[in-house]
């Protein structure tokens, strides 16, 4: 496992990915309780025979009592595809001084979220978007997905400049299938942009996390005096006088991520932020248990 | 500008510094990688236009900083107008002695001012230098001489303000030939020490002197009303004497009292106002001439005295020719039997009250005629000419051919041959003839027809008249409706005639009896011998000569005493029938008297010009000083000014600018909006609006056992209420006044918190009792504590007539929202819920079982706590009574209304098991 330590699944253990509410995923059979009914030990209700009922789901019990035929149902129990949207345009590769690139924190964040629902006996897919989507991995349930999960991660690179509003929107089109989709992006771009994507993904009935990756330096803007800002996305370098742009860049983006928290938590979606310092693990934590 | 370590100047391409080090920042600049740029580019987008003024600013200031520096270093002077030159200084003042100078500041006297000004200039100069000094008012008073300061000083304090007005062109004319004739190679300036007003400058100045500097004196602008002039008004007359004054004003309006002087006496009073920069004339009656024979006035006219006291009063003498006589000469027995022309003139000149022909008259028979003394007569009038009696119309034509007047009218009894026996007249009289049509027709208008216009001439009618026919040379200025000639006048030698057409009995004229026939009189009378005649006022200008003439018909005497307005004597001898005294040399009256008869003269100032007119010129050709900075303006001008102070100053004003510019603007701001919060902090701390704040108390030490807890809470009340919530939690100490806009607080603990003090005591009880919610909750899960001691300690103080008591089972906070069978939380110790009733409401609510602790989770997400002994359906328990006790906050009782308890029924019995 390149993208999974022992330490974090140490750390990890006993978090699970669950539906916020039953929903009318259909699947293979699972540990996740659906709308459906099907076949569980959970009773869900006695129905009136009607023609072409299984005869061996009849309450012949019930037969012997009232002398009509009813028929025993049961909650169906599916498994579930958990999708993993990792964010791959070229602002990812950011890494401030000796630490990891956001990429890569996306990638064990990623990793995490697949051991964690191939572990619950769910499915795990992949679809990376930088300048284009791609569903790097389709979703499959079993202990051999992870490896290929791991493998699909170390071949996504950070590349090319993005419009994080249209990139989510064509992940979403690369989605086969209703399911759960965690976001693991830096979301630094077009917030309302953002935003509407992400509504747009919950309107297709998805079961959206979010999880945002961000470098300090994207905070705190430790620079000082005068600055030629390159953009890892391309575009013309930006001069700044750093200490002056500072205050401003702060006060905007602490305004960028209230937005952010505020309309996520007001749409009903679980929303956290990981930083590429301190624990990663704290934040996907927080994330699934929202 | 000079300079006086040219050299610095080559330092001056550094100010460009800051230009040059701005550029090369800019290239030195860092290329930093940064992961997305629509963010900054954002920010810098909106701050750029303000940052690039600020950085532009800041540039220019240090420019202008250092060039401040390097030229301040450079020690300039600014040149001064006087040429250089190393051998002295000529220096011409010039001291303005016109009467306006008299004018006062407060106390000061404007000349006495300028004068002191002048003396202490004197002092400020070298040895070698030459000081000319001139006095002058309409002239230079003497030739400009070149002496010492000492000699200077000595003419100026002997210098007298005079009473004349300023041409200060011509003084500066005489400083520039002074300074012209003087030797090259020496600085020249000129001082003008006057009132600088615009009444001094009159004429156009001549160019200063090559290389002279021209100083003058700027006093403030005086507001100044005078009385330019006193005479006879134009309906003065020897029965009627009004005196004429003319008030004028400059600066502001002014408005004034009169009084009116004759002789020692007050004789009159009145008023008179004039707008600012106009003249206005009142007249002032002027009572009966002491001499009627001769009737003359002297004396002044006084105003309320202004900023220039002189002007305010002014002198006249004049003088009418007594009124003349009339003659009437009657031939009629019956002339004055009512009808008869006697009747009426009789009754027009008076009949021994007040005449109203404005003149007296003597009636006496026509055949009687040389008992008369013709001399004593202006005008004989011919009141009903018939046949003349021997000698009569000879006499008459040598009297007017004397200058005296003439009024002929025919009576009933003329005929055209009985009149053809005054050729001289200026009309024939011809046949009488009926007349058909009434009224007359003013041909001619002049002085002696003014105010007929406003008489109804058609209601005059004349039956019967005499043909007039017009001699050449005369003028008719009455006529009948179709033309014919009425009232005909003319020259007859040096005197004048008048000739009326018709006789004035009833029976001919209706004239005697109508309004007209005053005016008409008076009309006659004044076209022979005209009443204006009278003497010209004896006026002279202060500092003129007055001379004294007498005419051939007078006895000259061979002296002549003069009497001065100071009261001196002098006296003078008469050659060539006059008198002269050279010079008026105050204001006054001066009283000419010989042996016969005294006349008198009025000297008054000229204000034609207009001298009392005390505003400052507009621009004068001199640089203009204060009388303070006359000293100052003088050095600056002659020998220059430094000018390294004011660059210094100007690079620290720089330095101050710079310095306020590289402040971070946000500070500023930031201490700006602090300033503004700091005058009403609670309306803007406490905002809330309509959202749910989780509000938590901060008293004690353990009062924040789970800081995570409340955004999970308020998280899940947003979920799955429709509560609107602050994602925020505040936290606040009693004395906040947030408290009070707070209905929620939390207190939770697990030690005790130090007593309460008295006004923390008080506000809890306001807060309570104004219907705020406190929720205290012993964290510590276990036995009673220190915290639940100190809570049943104070609670008393804080409530005293209410205690804590356990809620029923059936409370309404196990259904505000969730349906709950009992309290839960962390741990299960204690059976029941507590709260303090108030007013209806729990408005205190104690639980000792952490349901908080219940909430609360690792950095993983994971329970920090376990719950015993439920577990996690027991943490769900707790949670949802945490949710209730904020429902119960918000909601109050409202679960208990029996609406809802069939649901709550139907649900407790599908729910039992």
């Amino acid at each position: 496992m390149r993208w999974l330590d022992p330490e974090s699944q140490a750390r990890l253990k006993g978090l699970g990915l669950f539906p916020r509410r039953a929903s009318g995923l259909s699947g293979a059979p699972g540990k996740h309780r659906s709308l459906a009914r099907g076949h569980s030990r959970d009773f869900a209700q006695h129905r009136p025979y009607s023609y072409g009922d299984e005869s061996r789901s009849i309450d012949w019990k019930a037969y012997a009592r009232l002398d009509r035929f009813y028929v025993r149902e049961f909650r169906s129990e599916d498994r579930i595809p958990v999708f993993v949207l990792l964010d791959a345009s070229g602002s990812m590769a950011y890494a401030g001084a000796g630490r990891q690139s956001k990429l890569d924190l996306g990638r064990r964040a990623a990793a995490a979220v697949a051991w964690l629902a191939l572990a619950q006996g769910d499915e795990a897919g992949l679809v990376t978007f930088g300048t284009e989507a791609r569903l790097a991995l389709p979703p499959r349930a079993g202990a051999a997905q992870l490896g290929a999960f791991d493998e699909a991660l170390t071949l996504a690179s950070a590349q090319g400049e993005t419009d994080l509003a249209r990139a989510i929107e064509a992940a979403a089109e690369e989605l086969p299938r209703r399911g759960m989709v965690v976001l693991i992006s830096d979301l630094m771009g077009d917030t309302a942009g953002a935003l509407k994507a992400v509504r747009a993904l919950v309107a297709r009935r998805h079961e959206v996390l979010v999880l945002r990756t961000l470098d300090p330096d994207e905070r705190e803007f430790p620079y000082e005096g005068p600055c030629l800002m390159e953009g890892l996305e391309g575009g013309e370098p930006l001069f700044v006088d750093a200490l002056e742009a500072a205050p401003a860049y702060r006060a905007a983006f602490a305004r960028q991520a209230d937005a952010y928290a505020g309309a996520l938590r007001r749409a009903g979606l679980a929303y956290a932020v990981a930083e590429t310092t301190g624990h990663w693990e704290a934040a996907l934590g927080r994330l699934l248990t929202r | 500008m000079r300079f006086g370590f040219p050299a610095a100047l080559w330092a001056l391409p550094l100010a460009a510094l800051p230009v040059v080090i701005h550029l090369m920042s800019r290239r030195a600049a860092r290329r930093v990688p940064f992961s997305d740029l629509t963010l900054l580019k954002a920010v810098d987008a909106r701050a750029r236009p303000k940052a690039r003024l600020r950085e532009l600013l800041l540039m220019a200031a240090r420019c202008v900083l250092l060039a401040a520096l390097i030229l301040a270093a450079a020690a300039p002077a600014r040149r001064g107008d006087a040429a250089a030159g190393a051998a002295g200084l000529d220096l011409v003042l010039l001291l303005d002695a016109s009467y306006s100078t008299r004018a006062r500041d407060g106390v000061t006297v404007r000349f006495d001012a300028a004068r002191e000004a002048g003396r202490r200039l004197l002092k400020r100069l070298a040895p070698g230098d030459r000081v000319a000094v001139g006095t002058f008012d309409e002239a230079l008073k003497a030739p400009l001489a070149w002496g010492d300061a000492r000699a200077a000083d000595a003419a100026l304090a002997a210098a007298r303000p005079g009473w004349r007005g300023t041409n200060a062109a011509a003084a500066l004319a005489a400083a520039r030939k002074a300074l012209e004739e003087a030797p090259r190679g020496r600085k020249r300036a000129v001082v003008v020490l006057g009132d600088g007003a615009e009444h001094g400058l009159r004429e156009k100045a001549p160019a200063p002197a090559e290389g002279a500097a021209v100083i003058g004196l700027r006093f403030p602008a005086l507001a100044n009303a005078w009385l330019s002039s006193a005479g006879p008004s134009p309906d003065s007359s020897a029965r009627a004497p009004r005196v004429e004054v003319r008030l004028a004003a400059a600066g502001a309006p002014a408005s004034t009292p009169l009084d009116l002087w004759v002789g020692d006496r007050r004789a009159g009073s009145g008023s008179a106002s004039a707008p600012a920069g106009a003249e206005s004339r009142s007249a002032l009656a002027l009572p009966a001439a002491e001499d009627s024979a001769a009737p003359s006035w002297a004396g002044r006219v006084a105003a309320r005295p202004g900023a220039l006291a002189e002007d305010d009063q002014v002198y006249f003498s004049m003088a009418h020719r007594p009124s003349p006589r009339v003659l009437v000469l009657y031939s009629d027995p019956q002339f004055f039997r009512a009808g008869k022309p006697g009747w009426f003139l009789r009754e027009l000149f008076g009949g021994g009250r007040e005449t109203l022909a404005g003149r007296d008259a003597d009636f006496l028979e026509a055949a009687r005629w040389n008992e008369a003394d013709l001399t004593k007569y202006g005008t004989v009038m011919m009141a009903d000419a018939a046949r003349p009696a021997p000698g009569l119309s000879a006499a008459l034509e040598a009297f007017a051919g004397r200058g005296g007047g003439v009024v002929f009218i025919p009576g009933v009894r003329g005929n055209e041959a009985d009149l053809a026996a005054f050729p001289w007249l200026p009309a024939r009289l011809g046949t009488a003839v009926e007349v058909s049509a009434p009224g007359l027709k003013v041909i001619r208008e002049g002085e002696a027809t003014s105010g007929w216009g406003d008489l109804d001439l058609s209601k005059v009618s004349v039956r019967r008249m005499f043909l007039l026919e017009p001699a050449p040379g005369s003028e008719v200025w009455v006529s009948g409706v179709s033309g014919e000639a009425v009232l005909v006048a003319g020259s007859v030698g040096r005197g004048r005639a008048v000739v009326w057409a018709t006789p004035l009995d009833a029976a001919w004229t209706n004239l005697g009896l109508k309004p007209f026939f005053i005016p008409w009189a008076r009309a006659c009378l004044a076209l022979s011998v005209p009443d204006s005649a009278r003497d010209a006022a004896r006026k002279v200008k202060v500092g003129d000569p007055i001379i004294r003439e007498w005419s051939r018909g007078e006895a000259a005497p061979d002296r002549i005493s003069v009497i001065s307005p100071d009261g001196r004597r002098t006296s003078l001898s008469v050659s060539g029938r006059r008198a002269v005294l050279p010079e008026a040399s105050v204001p006054g009256l001066y009283t000419f008297v010989d042996g016969v008869r005294t006349v008198t003269f009025a000297a008054n100032l000229d204000s034609s010009r207009g001298e009392s007119d005390l505003l400052p010129a507009s621009s004068p050709p001199w640089r203009s000083s204060d009388v303070e900075n006359l000293e100052n303006e003088f050095l600056d001008s002659v020998y220059g000014k430094d000018l390294s102070a004011w660059l210094l100053g100007l690079a620290v004003l720089m330095l101050v600018f710079e310095m306020l510019l590289s402040l971070p603007l946000r500070g500023a701001t930031a201490l700006f909006i602090f300033i503004c919060l700091a005058s009403f902090p609670s309306r803007a701390l406490a905002q809330q609006g309509d959202r749910f704040v989780w509000t938590q108390l901060q008293l004690g030490d353990t009062w924040d056992p789970y800081p995570d807890a409340p955004d999970l809470l308020t998280a899940w009340l947003g979920e799955v209420t429709s509560v609107r919530t602050s994602p925020a939690r505040r936290t606040i100490s009693l004395s906040d006044p947030a408290l009070f806009s707070s209905p929620f607080v939390y207190l939770a603990g697990t030690s005790a918190p130090p007593e309460l003090r008295d006004d923390e005591l008080r506000r809890l009880r306001q807060f309570i009792s104004g219907g705020g919610f406190l929720w205290v909750e012993d964290s510590g899960g276990g036995p009673p504590g220190s915290f639940d001691r100190w809570l049943r300690r104070e609670l008393p103080r804080i409530l005293p007539d209410s205690s804590l008591k356990p809620l029923p089972p059936d409370h309404v906070i196990y259904r505000t929202f969730f349906l709950l069978r009992g309290p839960a939380g962390r741990v299960r110790v204690h059976g029941s819920l507590e709260g303090v009733d108030w007013g209806g409401r729990v408005a205190v609510l104690y639980t000792r079982d952490d349901a908080l602790g219940a909430w609360a989770k690792d950095a993983l997400g994971k329970p920090l706590r376990a719950c015993v002994p439920g577990g996690e359906p027991q943490r769900e328990l707790a949670r949802r009574l945490t949710l209730n006790v904020v429902m119960y906050s918000l909601t109050g009782s409202y679960k208990s209304d029996a609406v809802h308890q069939a649901a709550i029924l139907d649900k407790l019995k599908a729910a039992a098991p």
